[in-house]
Order: C-alpha cells, then structure tokens, then sequence
C-alpha cells in the first residue's frame, strides 16, 4: 500500500483511540493498543506474523501500566500504534520494539498534555450554552469541539512521523553500533518488570499470595498457557470467594497502606 | 388540578446510559474532567424532563457541568442515579440541586476506586495476558478476542450498573460500597489477578545470562547452573527488587530511568542479555 495511505491511517488510529471512539472501545483500542497494533499495523504493511510478534513484546512492558486518576507515565496510542508502525518500518526485532515505543509514548505524554491543558476551553464555551438551555450546543462542545486539540497533537505528528520518518528511521536502526542495540534489547526485556510489580503493588494482599506462587509454577514448570492459568485461577478464584469469612479478609493488609 | 408524575421514557435512559459510557470522557481536561461529559449524558434526562421550561432546562445543565471524575464503566451507576434524582426533583422542587451535586462528589471516588482495580487492574490484566499469549505464537485472534470480550465487558458491566443505579437508587449503592459483598467480590477477583500474574513473570520478563566460566577444563555455563535451582531466577529477582523498590515509595518514572542505566552497564559488561 501506498506510504501516504498507511501514514494516514496510523495517524488516525492514534487520534480515534486516544481521544475520539466512544469510552466503551476505548478501554481495548487505548489499553491494549500495542497488541491491536500488532494486527492492523501488521495487516497495513502485509507482515501479520510480525506484526503481531512486534505488538505482543511491546504490549508485555504495559501490562500493568494503570491510569490513576485518569493519567498514564506513557501514551498508550502513541506507543503502540506508532511505535509498533516504526518497529516494523526499520525492520526491527521485536524486543528491539520497545526500546523505539517507549521513547516515543515519553513524549506522547505531552500530546495528552496539551490536549487535557486546552479543552477546558471548549467547557466554558459549554456553560454559556449551558446557561442559554442549548442542549445541542453542549453536545457539539464535548462531540466535536473536543477533538480539535487531539486532531492536531496527534494525528499530525504521527502522520509526519510515519510519512517522513520511516525511511530514513530504517537506515538510521540500521546504522547503529550492535552494543547499543544490545542495550535497547535488554531495556526492553527488564521493562515487563517494571509493570508486573506495579501491578503487584496493587493486587497484592496477605490473602492472595498464594495464588501468585501457583500461578508462577504452572507457568515456569508445567508451561501452560495463560488460557488454562486463568481457567485454573477461576476455579481457584471461586473457591477463595465461597470460603472467605463475611466482609472479606481482616488479614488481608493491602500492600499500599503495609 | 392534579398533575401525572413526570416520568423518563425509556428511550431517553437508553440515550443516557449510552451517551455516558460513550462520550463521557470524549472532552478530558484538567479543570472538570469528565464534567462536560456527564453534562452531555444527563441532557437526554434534562430534556425529556423540561421539553418547554427553558430556565429549568438552562439550571440543570449547568448543574450537572460541574468537576466530575470517575472510572466510566462502573461509574454508569452513578449517571443512572442522578437520573433518578433529576426525575424526582422534576415532581418535587423541595429536593435540591446542591443534594445531587454532593451526591455525585461523594460517590465518584469510592466507584472510581472499585472500578479501576476491577476493570483496569483484572479484567485488562487478564483479557491481555490470554491476547498477548496468543499474539505471540503468531494468531491474529489474540488482539480480535481481547477487543471483543473487553468491549463486552465495559457495556454489559455498564449497561447493568446503569439501569441498577436508576432502579435502586443511591440508598442500596451506599450499601453495596460500605458491605462486605463487594470486598470479598474484589479480593477473589485479586485471586485470579494474582494468578495470572504469577505466570506473567516468566513468559513476559525475558532477561538472561550469557556468562561462562571455565573451571580446569570444564566449562560452566551460568545460565544452565540458574536454571537448575529455579527456572526463570533472573526474571523472578529483577521483579521482586522493583516491587521493593515500589513499596519504598520510588516512582515509576524514577525506576524506568535505573532500568535504563542498569541496562547500559550489565549489557556493556556482558553480565546480562
């Protein structure tokens, strides 16, 4: 396919999920975006297999990256559908993929910055609709009015990113000194940690250690999928459920507050 | 002369619930978050309720355009309970709108607190760790199936908060947040999180050694000595000494940035790949 079709296009992914399709998508196009990436960026340069090797090794350093309060430390449209697009433009291995989406989700920050810093803009135009009773002027205000700031923090820079910067992003990867490609493939083997134990940090209670220890072995001994973990881990889930004492575990000290 | 009730057809819930778990995050911004958002969702209430007031219709909007902050899907609740209050206070102007307001304050938090460890810290957890599972053995089904079952989720979770939240009001979500139901509800779901977890740790962090060490003749190779005490060692240290470091209190961005430098020196010094 033509280099401006898929610029447009990527483009459009990274504005449509991280601000526009309605919230109920959202929550898979925005926090799985890597893996969703893996597909359609893969099935836009017709590598699939690639792709989605490219989108599942990015995705794993997000796993339990968690928006708190509504903010997240790295732009997940950006990130993904970007980084899994220039991954894959500079013929990159996959656990060289994480090294280029990390950088570029750091600085999709600022799009999500921009974005939530000027809307309000459009909210005091709402409350002069508000105060007037035009009901159809507050729905343009949050429809359309919203999507101004977002069209131009990240469809443009993705669009430019793509269409200029993959060419020379190949030659660029491919210019670099094998220590530095070792050390971006070993950032992007230790990242999973970083979100894994932040994940911890939420789950973890006195009451469910166990569970983490059970789930570890079936994995690294017994290696089965995470299809049958999670069958098991329902099962397991439930009984821990029909067993516990009314009002949960007193126990059960949450890790935030230990 | 006696007036009928005032009552929401079902058509404008159906639009209230959609438009909020929708577009009630479509305009984020710092100053009222998802103010604009709620606003845009209770105007199908606010019109069905005053279709010829236009003071009213005027009062409400900007009654409901205030700061508002909460996890989306689960917070379908509250959307459908303010409608049953702007229904009420529709018949009754005895019910004020600072009541519906400082209903909505209180409630945000503690629903943004049960939503966002469910659907962000469990069912996303889990839904990408069977997607990624998948992806990486090359099916094109992992992304296709996480997409599906969590769109399914949010508006299924959502749909039911919604309608249980205008049906039973604030009382019985007073009571759910404070019962004991919810906490064991959530502490079993933690159980599975937990699982699935624990298996993450090896699949998803991949770091190994290449060191070798010659003793006489026989050559050691560490890796294999590693993998004979517990499989995935270095992985399982690496994600206990970040989970410690957390607990210290150091912030994500901080441990990226040692991520980053300790991946510079073990990778120069070849200790790690």
């Amino acid at each position: 396919m033509n280099t401006f079709f898929i610029a447009i296009i990527i483009a459009a992914l990274c504005w449509l999920t991280s601000s526009a399709l309605p919230m109920w998508s959202r929550w898979a196009f925005y926090f799985g975006a890597p893996l969703v990436a893996g597909l359609i960026d893969g099935l836009l340069l017709g590598q699939l297999t690639y792709g989605l090797q490219v989108g599942a090794t990015i995705q794993m350093a997000y796993i339990g990256l968690l928006a708190v309060g509504g903010t997240l430390p790295n732009e997940m449209a950006i990130a993904g559908y970007l980084g899994v697009a220039m991954t894959m433009l500079s013929g990159s291995s996959a656990a060289t993929g994480l090294a280029i989406a990390t950088p570029l989700g750091l600085l999709g920050v600022l799009c999500q910055n921009a974005k939530m810093a000027l809307n309000p803009i459009w909210v005091h135009r709402a409350d002069t609709y508000a105060a007037a009773g035009d009901v159809r002027g507050v729905r343009r205000m949050n429809l359309f009015a919203s999507q101004i700031v977002p069209f131009i923090t990240y469809f443009i820079p993705a669009f430019l990113c793509v269409y200029f910067g993959g060419h020379y992003f190949a030659a660029f990867m491919a210019a670099l000194p094998v220590q530095i490609t070792n050390i971006l493939m070993l950032i992007g083997k230790m990242m999973p940690a970083l979100g894994l134990a932040m994940l911890m940090q939420v789950l973890a209670k006195k009451s469910t250690i166990p569970f983490i220890l059970i789930g570890f072995a079936l994995a690294a001994y017994l290696k089965l999928d995470v299809m049958a973990i999670a069958i098991i881990g329902t099962g397991l889930a439930l009984l821990h459920y029909y067993y516990m004492p009314q009002g949960g575990h007193r126990d059960g000290t949450d890790a935030k507050k230990a | 002369m006696e007036q009928t009730p005032k009552k929401l057809s079902k058509k404008t819930l159906r639009k209230t619930w959609f438009a909020w778990q929708s577009w009630g995050q479509i305009c984020y911004n710092y100053e009222r978050m998802m103010g604009l958002g709620f606003a845009h969702a209770m105007s199908y209430v606010l019109e069905d309720l005053y279709p010829d007031d236009k003071d009213k219709l005027a009062e409400g909007l900007t009654r409901e355009l205030t700061y508002y902050n909460t996890e989306n899907t689960f917070g379908s609740m509250i959307a459908g309970i303010v409608a049953s209050l702007e229904e009420k206070k529709a018949n009754d102007d005895s019910l004020s709108g600072d009541m519906i307001n400082n209903l909505k304050a209180a409630l945000m938090g503690p629903v943004a607190g049960i939503g966002d460890t469910i659907t962000q810290s469990l069912v996303k957890v889990i839904l990408l760790g069977i997607g990624i599972d998948m992806a990486k053995n090359g099916s094109a089904l992992g992304p296709i199936l996480f997409v599906v079952l969590f769109c399914a989720y949010a508006l299924i979770v959502g749909h039911i908060c919604f309608y249980s939240g205008y049906h039973l009001g604030q009382a019985s979500v007073t009571g759910l947040l404070k019962g004991g139901k919810i906490a064991r509800v959530t502490d079993s779901l933690g159980a599975l999180g937990m699982m699935v977890l624990g298996a993450l740790i090896p699949t998803t962090i991949t770091v190994g050694t290449p060191l070798k060490f010659a003793v006489g003749q026989v050559k050691i190779n560490l890796q294999s000595i590693l993998n004979s005490i517990v499989p995935d060692l270095l992985p399982v240290l690496l994600f206990l000494g970040l989970f410690y470091l957390l607990r210290k209190g150091q912030k994500p961005v901080r441990l990226m940035g040692l991520i980053i430098v300790a991946a510079i020196v073990l990778s120069l010094t070849g200790i790690l790949k």
